[in-house]
């Protein structure tokens, strides 16, 4: 019978990313507190997660690395209220969402705001707070503050 | 995409069925289970353990997660066979091996195929955070901290927000499943009653807008469904076949985070970016085309709504109802209890709640025992002679849909 101390590591504290060698300069660049992505030479389009071959056209070619602006909008959103383990519990509810950014790709990703004030299409920026892991992450953009 | 061969709706059919069921008073690990439902389907189909020349299972359950399960299986049973493979096509699996049980049929390697899958994840472990570490993406998804349901309120998120669906909507799906559950005596929300829309939005978050109401629940404790398909010829002499008039499989994508990034695909989905278009539809249209039949020829539908606005999806998906409009077809009753176009009857994913993998067996079980007039909760009331049966895998990655009939064609 399978044991479950298999998952000890996702339930006793944060989960580092399984990193693939694809993503190792994804990574790198989290480390530094900017945020990649990849773009294809060929088709020019945005890819993400990191691939070495351009999956969205026939060219077969090497994509290469680009810095995002960080800037994007809600797509969608879900406020979690029930944490996957222990770890997760102090920190809710906080939100996880899917963002688009403004180079046209999509990151899964934590956004951190107020719950009631989530809502898709609102305006979000990058950051990379101090935490266990880290990982980029988005606020919710002030729209009335002073830019 | 070739399209397959129409005559392969004509080849095959179930002509034996068994389903086995654990609890907390009566525990029974998953090789207990499958064991119990293939020999209850050996029974009913009239052959013996020695004529199966192919064994399919799905992946491994979750109370058992040693690779090569179908193998450790055929052990247990010792039951040498020609081939045998796990069907990875997640919680689709058992409905993707009726495809692949026929095609071996059609091919002449085998004339008699077992298709068995069985869990018993509520006796066994603790499934919420080994749910996400399984399902979502270890490099991209996992590191955030999300659930199952929370990956799936994406699409809850953008359903609602696309065609103006509500959260009293999405109760009122949840509503519907259980006036079906509180009928089946397995049923793992049984023990509630009937519920209403206020009870459901009473219910706390789970991952917003889902509630816990709108989510399937673990359990009943175990479940095992176990189908022998062989040749349409030998099905005639048989007791109560089930004839495979068409089966489509369609997978997309593994994570979520590799779906909302996929900008071209050959399968219609609608204009990307989106996923409020699932795989079910491709799934759904080859099913069809072999079948020689359209939506409106189904007589009773078994879906894999493991939560409200999946049910939703799934009906449009599956052609009972345009995109965006699923709630029309829940507002009118069809598919309710006396209703003319029965779903979901055993109360579905949500009702009846979800055993593990073996899910979608339990689904397919209840689809050939409606089909048989034999269900052991409530009969659908119109004796349905034409059925789909539609099971999700995955984020919302892999589709496999069933059309089963009563009469050969």
């Amino acid at each position: 019978m399978w044991e479950q101390g298999e998952f000890a590591d996702y339930t006793e504290s944060f989960p580092n990313p399984r990193v693939t060698q694809d993503a190792l300069p994804y990574w790198a660049a989290v480390k530094e507190g900017r945020l990649l992505f990849q773009r294809c030479p060929a088709c020019r389009g945005a890819i993400f997660p990191p691939r070495s071959i351009c999956p969205m056209c026939e060219a077969g070619a090497t994509p290469t690395w680009e810095e995002s602006k960080g800037a994007g909008s809600i797509y969608s959103y879900s406020v979690v209220h029930r944490p996957p383990s222990a770890v997760w519990r102090a920190r809710s509810p906080y939100t996880i969402g899917l963002v688009r950014l403004d180079e046209d790709w999509f990151l899964f990703t934590e956004i951190e705001g107020r719950p009631e004030d989530m809502a898709v299409d609102k305006r979000v920026q990058l950051a990379f707070p101090e935490r266990e892991v880290a990982l980029p992450v988005f606020r919710l953009v002030d729209e009335g503050a002073p830019r | 995409m070739k399209t397959p061969d129409r005559s392969l709706g004509r080849v095959a059919a179930i002509i034996g069925m068994g389903d086995s069921y654990a609890d907390k008073q009566d525990v029974k690990d998953p090789l207990q289970l499958a064991t119990e439902a293939s020999w209850a389907a050996f029974k009913d189909a009239g052959i013996r353990k020695d004529d199966i020349d192919i064994l399919l299972t799905g992946r491994s359950p979750w109370a058992d997660r040693r690779p090569q399960w179908n193998n450790i299986f055929a052990s247990h049973m010792q039951m040498p066979v020609r081939m045998t493979t796990e069907i990875t096509f997640h919680g689709a699996g058992v409905n993707a091996m009726i495809g692949q049980a026929a095609l071996a049929i059609a091919a002449g390697v085998a004339d008699y195929v077992l298709c068995v899958q069985s869990d018993a994840v509520e006796l066994f472990i603790d499934a919420t955070a080994v749910g996400a570490a399984t399902d979502a993406c270890p490099q991209f998804e996992f590191p955030y901290g999300p659930t199952i349901p929370t990956i799936y309120a994406q699409l809850a998120c953008r359903y609602m927000h696309e065609f103006g669906v509500t959260e009293e909507d999405f109760a009122e799906v949840a509503v519907q499943r259980q006036e079906w559950a509180v009928h089946h005596p397995k049923a793992a929300k049984r023990r509630h009653g009937l519920i209403t829309v206020d009870d459901v939005m009473r219910s706390p978050y789970i991952s917003s807008p889902l509630r816990r109401w709108m989510c399937a629940t673990w359990g009943p404790g175990g479940t095992a469904g176990a189908f022998v398909i062989t040749s349409v010829e030998r099905a005639k002499q048989a007791r109560r076949p089930i004839y495979i008039h068409g089966f489509g499989t369609c997978t997309t994508h593994e994570y979520l985070c590799e779906r909302i990034n996929l900008r071209k695909c050959r399968i219609p989905l609608g204009p990307l970016p989106a996923i409020t278009t699932t795989g079910a539809a491709h799934a759904a249209r080859e099913a069809y085309a072999m079948a020689d039949m359209t939506p409106a020829d189904m007589q009773i539908g078994a879906l894999a709504g493991n939560f409200s606005h999946t049910v939703l999806v799934q009906l449009e998906d599956l052609g009972f109802a345009p995109k965006g409009r699923a709630m029309d077809l829940v507002r009118s009753g069809r598919m309710r209890p006396g209703g003319d176009f029965p779903v979901d009857t055993n109360g579905g994913w949500m009702g009846f709640g979800q055993p593990g993998i073996s899910v979608a067996a339990d689904s397919l079980v209840e689809t050939v025992r409606q089909l048989r007039g034999d269900p052991l909760g409530l009969k659908a009331g119109n004796s349905p002679k034409r059925a789909m049966a539609y099971s999700a895998g995955g984020m919302l990655a892999c589709h496999s849909a069933v059309i089963l009939g009563t009469e050969a064609q």
